[in-house]
């Protein structure tokens, strides 16, 4: 669909020329008419992925000179685009965030104006695709962009002159190749606002030329490039250029290091040039006013981590439907593939049949895998809008967080990722408003007065984890406790474990009280968390240590469409319990079961007792017990508030099941989350494990044991 | 009253609902529904019985690795549940929402052309008998077919 639009020549043209800017449109204000829906949703998002890099890249904590480049490149892009549609106002203001960004030492010194660009842009965008009024205008954006390039400029004019009177003027051209080999060792060029990425730009900021007077100094200075070649020798005593108080490092230091092997030409082990750097991206770089053209070929082979190599990796676009249904076709392929081997079995063919077969087997499965993997997504995009709110909280709260991510790469499927959204950013929330202490507080506490949040993804057999971990004033165990005590959730001298006193932050209720977030430092809204991982069939664990900070552990299924179940029979029925929500099952002997008077069945189970439901009840079928267990067995489930028994007539084993949706009006009930396929082809209903426990009247675990 | 009622005590004819029918037997009453509603006639299957939902839904079944709700028209109609015989089949449609749903049938029957001239709006007693689910009576070759409309048959929101 996407590549017969682009083949059109018009949209070639709009699109094809990634430098945009020599497609005029003719009638200024107006919507041009070979702009389609098509068109306009593709617009869409290629400006919201587009400003979404530029975020990530002013955000991102190592600034890499490929991420200076890829910048430059999608903001360039951005404008084309912009104008190409008809929206002057809004490739006017990518204009002058261009002309800010050449003038800017480096990208981090544009977070708030980038950040700013970001919003604006998008929702004129988002306005231009509802209404297709493209003028929108940025006034006041673009006053206080021209007002900063304005400054920066200032501050450059004033180092140059400072500069010209310390050195001799040919000097500054090693200076801007010598930034250029600092940046390249990577990790420094974020502290060091000075060290440039963009070498254009570098040689603007230090130069000091006697014949540049005008404005446009980075284009002189591409200009001199050449004689900046010939004139770097003796440049290694220009090591103080412009240096910022205000940055923690030092900068002199490091950009001596950097100068050293570029005067003496070999790379010295001693100094902190790694061997990352390339030689001949030093050599050329000053050269090339294209940063595009200087840093591609090499900017995969570096072994630092950077945000752009994802980029260079190729991709189509599809529509999301499409792939389901392929998805879908594969599991009915998958299906009746299985039931073939079956009946192909027993009827007793011939070894050529079945070797043949478990070939055809064999690719299934690989069919399947595959499939499965077009709907996974990584979770960078997931964990990179954490950096953006934690970047604004901590403006907020008036704390110094960083959030460290590690894990990126990790995929699950994006049904998952998308409801882990909310969740997750709420507990970043919590940890940057609650959990990590005032500078203050910290540097009181003996702690560094930056908190640190770290999110990680990872792999751990058939599920990802997520752990998102602070190192702020941990939960207040005694608060909590006491807060329990008084609703009435223990009773009083209760010893509970840690655990159980950590489970109570996502009871309902419990969280939302004001009085309660003061005093256990945990916000709002933790059973909706709580609810939200339930529902895609995850756990969340805490662990926390006071003074030392809190860790959520997320175990979450890989994709939603797959899940390992336990297979139970109650009557002629069978039904599958997802394994994530059971924590033993369980063969009661004479006298587990008890029947108190005033609640239901309950069962004794280690010193306590919790409720028990009987599916058959529930179900309203028969029972009919197996001659192995006539008592039946309980399966212990783990449920939101408690923990409870439900009894089946056996079980009948394990199977990893693909869980189909079941239809709402079968569903009424909601006691079912899906259906699905089991092995001899026929249906097994999946039982929702949490409106199994919402089926009795609540006579939970702790007033049992309280009774007991 | 309203206009259409006033003008069905004229005018009974339903020509606009002319077109092929499939005919199949639900006790001894011959029954139809439009052609292009039906997706598939498949063999009877095991059936799974779903606790705890509608009377009207037997079941559901595994159609090639979809879950298919299978419905029970008689009990629709207020009667007691299709018999399974030899001949039992069910017959597939499209939904509302594009899923399919069965229907449990006595017997297929026929595929029937239905001019317009045979087909008369369902006489009142009729229409309530069967729970409001008939678009029409047909008469086609000396037999009454009773014309089902989809929507009311299914249950909502399948």
């Amino acid at each position: 669909m996407l590549f017969a639009r682009r083949s059109d020549p018009h949209i070639r043209e709009c699109f094809g020329t990634a430098r945009g800017e020599t497609v005029k449109q003719q009638d200024g204000q107006r919507l041009a008419s070979w702009v389609d829906e098509a068109m306009l949703a593709d617009y869409a998002e290629s400006q919201a992925t587009g400003l979404g890099d530029l975020e990530q890249l002013v955000l991102h904590p190592a600034i890499s000179p490929e991420g200076r480049a890829h910048f430059d490149r999608v903001l360039h892009t951005l404008k084309g685009e912009a104008t190409t549609l008809g929206m002057d106002g809004l490739g006017a203001l990518y204009h002058a965030l261009e002309d800010f960004v050449r003038s800017a030492g480096d990208l981090s010194q544009l977070v708030d104006i980038v950040l700013d660009v970001k919003d604006h842009a998008l929702a004129a965008v988002e306005k231009f695709v509802a209404d297709r009024d493209p003028s929108a205008r940025f006034d006041e954006q673009l006053i206080w962009i021209k007002e900063e390039t304005l400054r920066l400029e200032r501050e450059k004019q004033e180092a140059r002159a400072k500069e010209e009177n310390q050195a001799e003027a040919e000097v500054a051209s090693h200076a801007a190749a010598s930034h250029w080999v600092a940046s390249e060792t990577g990790s420094e060029s974020e502290s060091e606002p000075e060290t440039e990425s963009h070498p254009a730009a570098a040689a603007g900021t230090t130069h000091a030329a006697p014949s540049r007077d005008d404005a446009s100094h980075e284009e002189t200075s591409r200009e001199d490039a050449s004689h900046e070649e010939t004139s770097r020798e003796d440049a290694s005593h220009e090591s103080e250029p412009e240096p910022e108080p205000e940055f923690e490092s030092e900068p002199e230091v490091e950009i001596e290091a950097a100068i050293e092997p570029e005067a003496e030409s070999p790379i010295e082990p001693e100094v902190e040039i790694e061997a990352a750097v390339e030689p001949e991206a030093e050599s050329e770089s000053p050269n090339e006013p294209d940063p595009d053209s200087a840093r591609s070929p090499d900017s995969t082979s570096s072994s630092r981590p950077s945000v752009v190599p994802a980029a260079l990796r190729e991709f189509i676009k599809i529509d999301l439907t499409r792939v389901d249904n392929l998805v879908e076709s594969i599991g009915e392929l998958v299906v009746l593939e299985a039931m073939l081997d079956r009946v192909i079995e027993e009827s007793g063919a011939d070894h050529a049949v079945l070797s043949q077969l478990a070939q055809v087997n064999k690719v299934v499965r690989r069919l399947q895998g595959q499939g499965m993997s077009l709907r996974m997504v990584p979770m960078r995009g997931l964990f990179q809008k954490m950096n953006r709110l934690v970047h604004d909280l901590s403006r907020r709260c008036d704390k110094d967080v960083r959030l460290e991510l590690a894990g990126e790469d990790a995929e699950m499927d994006r049904s998952v990722a998308e409801r882990l959204g909310e969740p997750l950013m709420h507990m970043v929330r919590n940890a940057v408003d609650h959990g990590i202490e005032s500078p203050e507080e910290r540097i009181a506490a003996g702690k560094p007065a930056h908190g640190t949040i770290h999110l990680q993804a990872m792999h751990e057999g058939g599920h990802i984890i997520i752990e998102l971990r602070d190192d702020g004033r941990g939960l207040d165990r005694d608060a909590i406790l006491a807060r329990a005590i008084e609703r009435g959730l223990f009773g009083k001298g209760a010893d509970p474990t840690d655990a159980e006193i950590w489970e109570l932050i996502f009871h309902p209720g419990f969280s939302t009280a004001a009085e309660v977030t003061e005093l256990s430092g945990r916000g709002v809204g933790m059973d909706v968390v709580r609810r939200t991982v339930e529902e895609i069939r995850g756990r969340v664990s805490i662990h926390s240590e006071p003074g030392r900070g809190t860790t959520f552990r997320f175990v979450l299924p890989l994709t939603l469409a797959i899940i390992d179940g336990m297979l139970v029979r109650v009557g002629a029925g069978r039904y599958v319990i997802p394994t994530t929500a059971i924590i033993e099952t369980v063969h009661p002997e004479d006298g587990d079961i008890r029947h108190p008077q005033g609640t239901g069945p309950v069962l004794k189970r280690r010193g306590s007792h919790i409720r028990l439901l009987s599916l058959a009840d529930v179900f309203d079928v028969d029972p009919v017990p197996s001659e192995a267990c006539p008592e039946g067995l309980v399966v212990v489930l783990d449920g939101v508030g408690s923990r409870f028994g439900v009894r089946v007539d056996d079980v009948v084993g394990k199977q990893q099941i693909v869980i189909k949706q079941l239809d709402s009006t079968v569903n009424g009930s909601g006691l079912f989350s899906g259906a699905a396929i089991l092995a001899d082809g026929r249906v097994g209903l999946v039982i929702n494990p949490m409106a199994l426990e919402a089926e009795a009247p609540r006579s939970d675990d702790r007033r049992a044991r309280l009774e007991a | 009253m309203s206009l259409a009622a006033e003008s069905s005590l004229i005018d009974n004819r339903r020509p606009e609902l002319a077109g092929q029918y499939l005919s199949f037997r639900l006790g001894d009453e011959a029954y139809a529904l439009p052609v292009r509603h039906v997706r598939e006639i498949i063999e009877m299957q095991v059936l799974t019985p779903v606790p705890r939902c509608p009377e009207t839904v037997r079941g559901v079944i595994n159609l090639r690795g979809k879950v298919v709700p299978i419905i029970d028209p008689l009990v629709r109609f207020g009667g007691r549940s299709v018999k399974q015989t030899d001949s039992t089949v069910m017959v597939l449609v499209h939904s509302a929402s594009g899923m399919p749903v069965g229907l449990l049938v006595d017997e297929v029957m026929d595929v029937l052309d239905v001019d317009g001239d045979s087909l008369n709006a369902p006489p009142g007693t009729h229409g309530r008998e069967r729970g409001g689910v008939l678009a029409a009576v047909a008469n086609v070759k000396d037999q009454v077919v009773f014309v089902l409309e989809l929507d009311r048959l299914l249950p909502d929101d399948v």
